[in-house]
């Protein structure tokens, strides 16, 4: 097996080439991926370093093609609904019914990271007074003036309560455009009191029985809506086999983070992996054909675990990354500084658990959507990153804020000092901008920094990682 | 008697002072910018204060009602912080038509009863209950009546000695002391309020400190006709119905806060847009100044809709600190624009 390198979006018009040449089959939503830079838009592609094998191309092909995916969809005569917030329940409830396609609008946060800030949505955020010290979400309210991102869905839904204050407000304005928001409440999840009945969380963590029953009977209004929309009641095991389903993506993502993550070698780059996880919360608007896409990745990565081969050299440091970033070559960075990604906590790591399947659909999607990390404690989310970082044998932490999200000023520093004191492991908090070039050499000296002092950590426990290769 | 802090307006203090407490609206006087605890980039200057307000050790336990995030991390800080362990965090359902939402802000009310039995507190006698609620109850209504009358020009009681009565009144726990607003403070003649522009004053919380801007509006010729903040007559639960109260005091609470309250915590918040519309109307008013603080997304996103119900201008002020010249400035020119004619 050749070893994998890394490519540019120049390199990769030749590497496409020659991989058609070869025989390279591909779906129909494949091609070069400098179209969705030339047609598309997405001028960031540009900036970035990108896996050379045809899974990762299938991967990319398959994240840029959403938009389409939907109008098709929609004129196919499916009904959209666009989720927000919960990430990674709606979307499940809605497939229980095959009419209907659900997307995030709130992935609208990505298209800054795409397209560059000089976007129609962006002006138009500013337009209507929300300016950058909100979170990049802020780009989902323009995207509904432009109609350009996505097409408007036919149902919104937007869980609310114990949610952060930007995507809450954001959203609060775009009802005020016109477009009817269906809330829910997702209440702060507390500990049970001395006594009170609780139930287990996907996950590991604990809830009251009486917030899971809020937040059933909640998804329940969610359920009669999503009926409304669909002029039906699902059948009667649609809610199971739709549960079912998502777990499949899930496990095969959990196969697939369990592999990248604590193989010897890095089998894939951070990038790549991001954007497979990402996958988990609504499967890129097509579960079957998302199932395939991580399938390939998952049969890619194997094979290099099993030749031996990696994207990196063996002496990368290994890091745990928390929080989305909002420019994509900080996690080209972390690699050229010398890291390795092993283990992430992007806001969404409910969305990666196993929906439980031996309790009633309601129930456990309920019980899913109360183990969101950010429903709960900075305290609680710290203790999953722990155990993670320590399953996938992470050497350093990365904390990455988001500019202008109303939970990063505060979190980092709690959950920091936390997971540090629990794991022992450096912690390097870091605010990763949309897109800004001036804040690069900066961010590369904290990202060295970090990385040499995981190493000169490792040096001192005496233990050079041996690898099976080695 | 013992102090029970509480931090928003959605916990009812009469059900703190049925349990045997001291019900104080935790308001903290200015920002804090030294020995900070909370002190990230990013972190809402009040949110901050209120962290630390939270660490005072001369009370017995903190009750958080957050209506945002920053203040539901405020609480976990405050229950990490505190050395007694004895803090609440009561959670405000933000969905505002939901029957399963009242519910829970039922069960949340209840579960803070049993909170405050465990720290000392005593059940509440049912008809003890109900007196409490009563005397509360009068003591807001004495409150909007003298709001009211400030808006029909029968009152000679500046907005600011509303402002600070309403403030002692939170602060206090006490609904007598309602009796005292307003006494020996240099009254202004109701004569002396012809031809200013009648303002609404809206936004988020308010600092002590920021009572200054009660003072310029006047000196520069408006006339706070309606006081639209945190601490204001927005916030005050609605009257009780006393029928009902006999039968369910708990259930009274639910739709006296619950329901009632406008907030921009709501969603939808069409309860506020409502609440802003309606009352810009009654009270002929002919500017809003919109105060919220920095980092506060949720009375930031919503400026211009307020701008749009309340259907005359608007000047949004943010601060991160206390209140300063530039923004003196800027209220004095709004409230000039205002009475020159301009913008309206
Ligand atoms: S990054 Fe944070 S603040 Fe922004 S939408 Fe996501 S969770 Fe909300
Ligand atoms: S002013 Fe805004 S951000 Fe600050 S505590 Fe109040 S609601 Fe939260």
């Amino acid at each position: 097996m050749a070893i994998p390198r890394s490519l540019s979006l120049e390199d990769w018009d030749a590497r496409y080439d020659a991989l058609r040449r070869d025989g390279m089959g591909e779906p129909w939503y494949g091609g070069p991926l400098r179209r969705h830079l030339e047609a598309g838009g997405d001028t960031r592609l540009g900036a970035l370093r990108f896996d050379d094998s045809p899974a990762a191309l299938r991967l990319w092909n398959f994240l840029l093609t959403e938009e389409d995916r939907l109008r098709e969809a929609r004129a196919a005569g499916h009904k959209l609904v666009g989720a927000m917030k919960d990430l990674g329940t709606v979307p499940v409830l809605a497939s229980a019914f095959p009419e209907l396609t659900t997307f995030y609008v709130d992935g609208a946060w990505w298209i800054p990271c795409l397209m560059g800030t000089a976007i129609g949505a962006l002006r138009e955020a500013d337009r209507l007074g929300v300016c950058d010290s909100f979170c990049p979400v802020r780009a989902l309210l323009g995207a509904f003036v432009t109609g350009e991102h996505f097409p408007i869905p036919d149902l919104l839904v937007c869980s609310a309560g114990a949610t952060c204050d930007d995507l809450s407000a954001v959203a609060q304005r775009v009802e005020g455009l016109g477009h009817p928001v269906f809330w829910w409440e997702m209440p702060h999840r507390r500990r049970a009191d001395r006594g009170e009945p609780s139930a287990t969380l996907p996950g590991g963590g604990i809830a009251p029985a009486e917030q899971v029953a809020l937040v059933r009977d909640e998804l329940g209004r969610v359920m009669g809506a999503l009926c409304d929309l669909a002029g039906h009641r699902p059948e009667s095991d649609a809610l199971g086999g739709a549960i079912a389903q998502a777990n499949r993506v899930r496990r095969t993502l959990g196969h697939l983070r369990t592999l990248a993550y604590t193989s010897p070698l890095c089998p894939m780059p951070a990038l790549e992996m991001l954007i497979c996880e990402m996958l988990a919360i609504h499967f890129c608007s097509d579960r079957g054909e998302c199932i395939e896409v991580l399938a390939d990745m998952i049969a890619e990565v194997e094979s290099r675990v099993a030749e031996g081969v990696g994207v990196l050299g063996e002496a990368a440091v290994r890091v745990f990354w928390v929080n989305p970033v909002a420019d994509l070559r900080v996690m080209n960075l972390l690699e050229i500084c010398g890291g390795r990604l092993c283990g992430t906590e992007f806001l969404f790591s409910h969305a990666l658990d196993a929906i439980p399947e031996d309790v009633e659909p309601m129930e456990a999607l309920a019980r899913t959507a109360l183990a969101d990390p950010m429903v709960g404690t900075c305290g609680e989310r710290a203790e999953r990153i722990s155990r993670d970082l320590t399953r996938f044998g992470a050497e350093a932490l990365v904390i990455s804020r988001v500019p202008g999200a109303s939970h990063c000023a505060f979190e980092g520093e709690l959950v920091g000092r936390e997971v540090a004191a629990r794991c022992g492991v450096p912690v390097l908090e870091i605010e990763v901008p949309s897109f800004d070039d001036a804040v690069e050499p900066a961010l590369r000296t904290r990202l060295e920094a970090l990385i040499e002092t995981a190493r000169v950590k490792r040096k001192c426990a005496g233990e050079p990682r041996r690898t099976r290769w080695a | 008697m013992i102090t029970v802090a509480c931090s928003s307006f959605f916990v009812p203090p009469e059900w703190v002072a049925a349990h045997g407490f001291r019900p104080e609206r935790l308001i903290p006087e200015a920002p804090v910018t030294e020995g900070c605890v909370a002190c990230g980039e990013g972190m809402c200057p009040y949110a901050r204060a209120m962290a630390h307000a939270a660490l005072r050790d001369d009370v017995r336990a903190v009750v958080f009602a957050p209506t945002c995030d920053q203040q539901r991390r405020v609480a976990e800080l405050s229950g990490t912080r505190r050395q007694d362990a004895a803090t609440f965090l009561l959670h405000v359902p933000r969905v505002a038509r939901s029957e399963n939402c009242r519910r829970y802000y039922r069960s949340e009310i209840e579960r803070l009863g049993r909170f405050l039995v465990e720290i000392g507190g005593r059940p509440p006698e049912r008809e003890f209950l109900i007196e409490t609620m009563s005397r509360f109850d009068a003591a807001r209504d004495r409150l909007r009546r003298a709001a009211e009358a400030r808006r029909l020009g029968t009152s000679s009681l500046s907005a600011r000695t509303l402002a600070e009565g309403m403030v002692r009144f939170h602060r206090s726990g006490d609904p007598e002391v309602i009796d005292t607003v307003g006494r020996g403070a240099g009254e202004r003649g109701k004569a002396g309020r012809t031809g200013r522009r009648r303002i609404a004053l809206l936004g988020g919380p308010l600092f002590e400190t920021d009572l200054a801007f009660f003072d310029w509006i006047e000196v520069a010729g408006g006339d706070i006709v309606l006081d639209g903040t945190e601490n204001g007559e927005r916030t005050l639960a609605a009257a009780f119905d006393m029928a009902r109260l006999g039968d369910d005091p708990v259930g009274e609470l639910v739709r006296a806060y619950f329901d009632a309250i406008p907030d921009v915590s709501r969603r939808s918040n069409d309860g506020l847009l409502n609440w802003v519309r309606d009352s810009a109307a009654a009270g002929r008013i002919d500017g809003v100044v919109l105060r919220h603080h920095v980092w506060c997304d949720q009375w930031m996103a919503e400026v211009p809709r307020i701008g749009e119900v309340a259907g005359v201008p608007v000047l949004a002020v943010d601060s991160s600190g206390r209140p300063d010249g530039r923004t003196r400035t800027r209220i004095e020119a709004f409230v000039e624009m205002l009475l020159a004619g301009v913008g309206g």
